[in-house]
């Protein structure tokens, strides 16, 4: 009896997935449990085990997407199950041949050439929809980049186009109107590469967008004496076999931030419509650089947790992410974002708040630097920061007063104790 | 049978004798001058019969023209400035200008059933022979056309099934000994088409097609007999065509003597000349016929010039009742 | 009510028309006297004589030029081209005389004359017995086409071609010469130009012609057991089509599968596709399909009956296009 390995559904708002990389071949056998697959979804990457044993028959190419619990492999008992499945799929014309990535000459030809509307302007294949559909998509507002059709041919019709419907009303944030700018169009001379924009980068290329339409976005940029913070720190480490870990800046950063948004609350809200929604938990997310974008994972309820505890907990969500072994809870309900591109060198930045958050805090270069302290020029430790507020919520001397708060305890990090 | 070649005949046909003649003349006149757009299919020298042929038929009788014979229209009554400008493609035409030269029709005067194909109308005149007696009230049908229609299978099934109901028809047709750029020894083995009327149980006579008195004796004959209840009749007229085809054939297919030779038999000169010697005209009368004529001509086409054409949504009109 | 054969209700028809109207007259191949080589004129010659139940020699050309003379003196013809095959021996009179005549002539003369004839497979007598060439008349402007598929369609509609002022080509299946139907006892007539909602549905739109509007009947019927509902469309006229009945269909169903004989190209489907295409296409959802006869001669005997599309092959492509 053949096994179906399908698109899991991994995440509460998970509805297709994308293939990656099939880590086994045609035809290969495959162990129960071992890594048969990786797929995307709109947030994360994922390994995917193999349900069973058998000699793997691929339904589903590279770069396909498909609806949650879709077959996209079966694994066949034995080789004769495997031939005869292969048979009968040629007979009835159903082998999907492995979509080839035009040349950049083609894809080029093709943009320049065509006038219809962008979103199928910048599908990488010709997407094959039934007039219905096509009138339905434009009037719901429907990316037909992420809809996988269940008409004959992969199709979409408009069952497909409802559906997307449905599951968006049930997800949240709302996406904003996005207003199509077209840049002039390249001479095919200019162009190196083309690189589609899909999956993971989409997501974060529409969030961050429409985060900018949809916030008056600013910027507090300036330095704290983080000496003490150092020397605290340094402290610790030397107490590693008594604490059993090496508590890091971030972590103690971490823990510093959820203690001040206890008592300013306002930083740990949301703006929806005319209202600003507080919430009721202080979910810190930390953000990781990745290859394929920033993921970041979120450390929940940090105000009450032990430094220890965050340090366990963040040191685990960085290993999943970077092992792309994230669920889809470890990447939701953050209300606060801490981004420290300091250690790649950079003192200031301007950096992009999380929607639907109202903040983000980043952590730029820490560096040994001279300071005048009581008249006197001393070594110390200095951090940039650059902390971008919402405006339509938050007030510069709302955001001067967070930073005073930091500065505070981070030049008194025992106040951490106490609070 | 006593044929009734009273002086009121006699001089209807000579005037529309006249008339036709000089409309010829005019139309081709007019097309060489480019007035006409399409084309003329000329008549002249083939006017005798027509005129007979009219001249024999009652007003309420029917009439399916051979394409060439205008005289046959006008003397079964056509209004002049009507056929002019139908020619003209005018709107004032007697089809509103759609038709033209080709299909001429007048269903007033009985005069239906012309087309521009060639030999479709003689079922046509069939059909109608079937209405006038199941009408009963003794109309008849003259079914006229050329010596190349007779090679249609419509020809034959037509004159079979008129011959086989008995129907109150006469089949006239005008061999000019051409069909199109065809001598008639490229269309049929025989040599007298009225022969083949025996085929299929009819009587058939052939006269001289120059001559009208003669072909006026040989309708009246006919027409009664189909009044009569006796069935139909097939009627050869022998003439020639002085011109082309239609206007800017330049003829190369047929010999020069004779043309020359059937020019010498002018209709119009010998019709004249057999009434005067009968002292039904005079040269004053001719006179007076020419300017008639004349003025009914130039009046006619002053009146065809004048009219408009049909505008597009005259044209696109009556395709369904 | 009464049940009638469709074979009857051709005959009714007539019957009563030329009771009504002492102008309108029958001829044909074997009309008269022998009643018609389908028992369609059986009765009449007795009841109104020979010269308003003609019989005709073989000759459909002249057939036909007989009604067209006859309907421009201003009688109403019914003459009968035995089998549709032959029709293309008067292809000359149909088509320029009688569809243009009356528009050459100015108007000056209308031809209310009706051609009926035979068509369609059903007796497996082969290439020459058995087409369907209604597409041919479809095209020419100055004709109507009109095709019933049941005994009150047949009669309504006869009567109604028969009154029309214009050539109207009357088209009777032969195979359905025997099915019989409910037909109103009381004078009753079924206007031309409108179709009819045989059945109605909302997953997908079936319009079918002639004969296949049984099978297309069955297969809803039979699709209704799997919840599948068919709404079928007889257009019952060809020519002018009632394509507001087919086009508020599809955009109700939003799919569409057109069964006819004849082959496909050109064919009614042909015509109707493009319709939806020009009218309705952000309507569709799937492609048109169409069913028809394959493209080739009608080969003589049973393997006809393989070959013309039937209660399976809708049921199999409603299947497709719905999964």
């Amino acid at each position: 009896m053949s096994k179906d390995v399908i698109m899991p559904k991994l995440g509460a708002e998970m509805t297709a997935g994308r293939i990656v990389e099939w880590k086994k071949k045609e035809g290969e056998w495959v162990e129960e449990k071992e890594v048969v697959v990786v797929v995307e979804t709109d947030k994360i990457t994922y390994e995917i085990e193999s349900p069973g044993a058998g000699y793997l028959h691929i339904l589903i190419s590279v770069d396909e997407e498909v609806p949650v619990a879709v077959a996209i492999g079966i694994l066949c008992e034995s080789q004769e199950e495997l031939q005869s499945l292969m048979v009968k799929e040629k007979a009835e014309g159903l082998i999907k041949p492995k979509t080839e990535s035009p040349s950049p000459d083609q894809l080029v030809a093709a943009i320049s050439t065509s006038s219809i509307s962008p979103s199928i302007k910048h599908s990488r294949r010709e997407i094959r929809i039934s007039p219905l559909a096509r009138k339905l998509s434009r009037e719901y507002d429907v990316d037909l980049e992420i809809i996988q059709g269940t008409g004959p041919g992969g199709r979409i019709i408009k069952r497909d186009i409802l559906r997307a419907v449905q599951d968006r009303k049930v997800t949240t944030p709302p996406t904003v109107q996005k207003k199509e700018i077209v840049p002039p169009p390249s001479s095919e001379k200019m162009i190196k590469e083309i690189i589609p924009l899909r999956g993971v980068r989409k997501v974060i290329a529409d969030r961050l967008y429409g985060s900018l339409q949809q916030m008056a976005q600013f910027s507090d940029m300036g330095e704290i004496d983080v000496t003490e913070a150092i020397k605290f720190r340094q402290k610790l480490l030397e107490q590693e076999g008594f604490i059993g870990a090496p508590i890091s800046l971030n972590d103690i950063l971490i823990k510093i931030v959820a203690v001040i948004l206890r008592d300013m609350p306002i930083m740990n809200s949301s703006i929806h419509g005319e209202e600003i929604h507080i919430w009721n938990q202080i979910n810190i997310g930390m953000a990781v650089s990745l290859d394929e974008g920033l993921i970041v994972p979120v450390i929940h309820e940090a105000d009450k947790k032990t430094i220890l505890e965050i340090h366990y907990l963040l040191k685990d969500l960085i290993d999943r992410t970077r092992n792309h072994k994230l669920n889809a809870d470890d990447v939701s309900g953050g209300t606060f974002t801490i981004s420290n591109f300091g250690s790649y060198g950079t003192m200031y930045g301007t950096p992009i708040i999380n929607p639907p958050q109202v903040a983000l805090l980043g952590i730029g270069l820490i560096r040994q630097v001279a300071m005048v302290i009581n008249d006197q020029i001393v070594a110390g430790w200095s951090m940039a920061y650059s902390l971008t507020m919402n405006h339509q919520v938050i007030d510069g001397a709302v955001g001067s007063q967070f930073i005073n708060r930091m500065r505070k305890v981070l030049a008194n990090p025992s106040l951490l104790c106490a609070v | 049978m006593k044929i009734d070649l009273s002086r009121k005949v006699l001089m209807n046909m000579y005037r529309n004798l006249v008339l036709s003649r000089r409309y010829e003349e005019k139309l081709i006149e007019l097309f060489s001058q480019g007035k006409i757009s399409g084309w003329i299919h000329s008549g002249l020298g083939q006017e005798g019969t027509g005129v007979a042929i009219g001249e024999s038929l009652n007003k309420e009788d029917y009439l399916v023209p051979y394409f060439r014979s205008r005289s046959s229209l006008i003397a079964k009554g056509i209004n002049l400035n009507e056929l002019t400008a139908e020619i003209f493609g005018k709107n004032t035409g007697c089809c509103k200008g759609r038709s033209g030269e080709g299909h001429i029709a007048e269903p007033g005067l009985g005069i239906i059933g012309a087309g521009g194909v060639i030999g479709s109308s003689i079922p046509i005149g069939v059909g109608l022979a079937y209405a006038a007696n199941l009408e009963g009230e003794k109309r008849v049908v003259a079914c006229c056309f050329g010596d190349g229609a007779t090679s249609r299978g419509s020809f034959h099934e037509a004159i079979n099934m008129a011959a086989v109901m008995n129907l109150p028809i006469v089949f006239v047709c005008e061999n000019n000994l051409y069909a199109e750029f065809s001598n008639i020894t490229i269309q049929m083995k025989i040599k007298d088409i009225f022969k083949r009327a025996e085929a299929y149980g009819i009587p058939g006579v052939a006269v001289d097609g120059c001559d009208p008195i003669a072909v006026y004796e040989a309708m009246i004959e006919a027409v009664e007999r189909a009044r009569k209840g006796k069935g139909p009749s097939l009627i050869e007229t022998k003439s020639y065509r002085w011109r082309g085809h239609f206007e800017g054939d330049p003829c190369e297919y047929r010999p020069k003597e004779e043309l020359d030779n059937w020019l010498k038999r002018d209709s119009l000169i010998f019709y004249q000349n057999s009434l005067k010697k009968a002292n039904v005209i005079d040269t004053k009368k001719i006179s007076e016929v020419e300017r008639e004529a004349k003025n009914i001509i130039e009046k006619a086409i002053q009146f065809a010039f004048e009219s408009p054409f049909p505008s597009l949504e005259e044209i696109m009109e009556d395709v369904y009742a | 009510m009464k049940s009638l054969n469709f074979r009857w209700a051709i005959n009714e028809a007539l019957k009563e028309e030329m009771e009504r109207n002492e102008r309108v007259f029958v001829a044909g191949e074997d009309v008269g006297k022998p009643g018609g080589p389908f028992a369609l004129t059986k009765g009449l010659y007795e009841k109104f004589g020979e010269w308003r139940v003609k019989d005709t020699p073989l000759s459909e050309e002249a057939i036909i030029g007989l009604a067209v003379g006859a309907a421009a003196a201003g009688y109403r013809p019914v003459v009968e081209i035995m089998f549709m095959d032959f029709i293309t021996i008067a292809m000359e009179q149909i088509c320029n005389q009688a569809a243009k005549l009356r528009y050459l002539y100015g108007g000056k003369v209308s031809l209310p004359l009706v051609i009926r004839t035979l068509f369609g497979t059903g007796l497996r007598a082969g290439g020459h017995h058995s087409q369907s060439l209604e597409s041919w008349f479809v095209h020419i402007p100055g004709l109507k086409v009109v095709m019933p598929s049941t005994p009150y369609d047949a009669k309504g509609l006869l009567k109604s071609a028969i009154r029309d002022d214009n050539p109207v080509i009357f088209l009777e299946h032969k195979d359905l010469l025997r099915i019989k139907g409910n037909v109103p006892e009381e004078e009753f007539t079924i206007p031309l130009g409108v179709a009819d909602v045989k059945r109605s549905g909302d997953d997908l739109t079936v319009v079918a012609t002639g004969k296949l509007v049984h099978a297309a009947l069955e297969a809803a019927e039979e699709l209704a057991k799997g919840d599948i509902d068919l709404e079928v469309i007889d257009p019952r006229t060809l020519s002018p089509l009632d394509k507001d009945t087919i086009l508020n269909s599809v955009k109700k169903t939003s799919r569409l599968v057109i069964v006819h004989e004849g082959t496909k190209p050109c064919g009614i489907g042909a015509e109707i596709s493009a319709i939806v295409a020009e009218e309705a296409l952000d309507f569709l959802d799937a492609p048109v399909k169409r069913l028809t006869f394959p493209f080739m001669p009608i080969p003589f005997g049973p393997l006809e009956d393989k070959l013309v599309p039937g209660k399976n092959e809708i049921i199999e492509a409603v299947k497709e296009i719905l999964t």
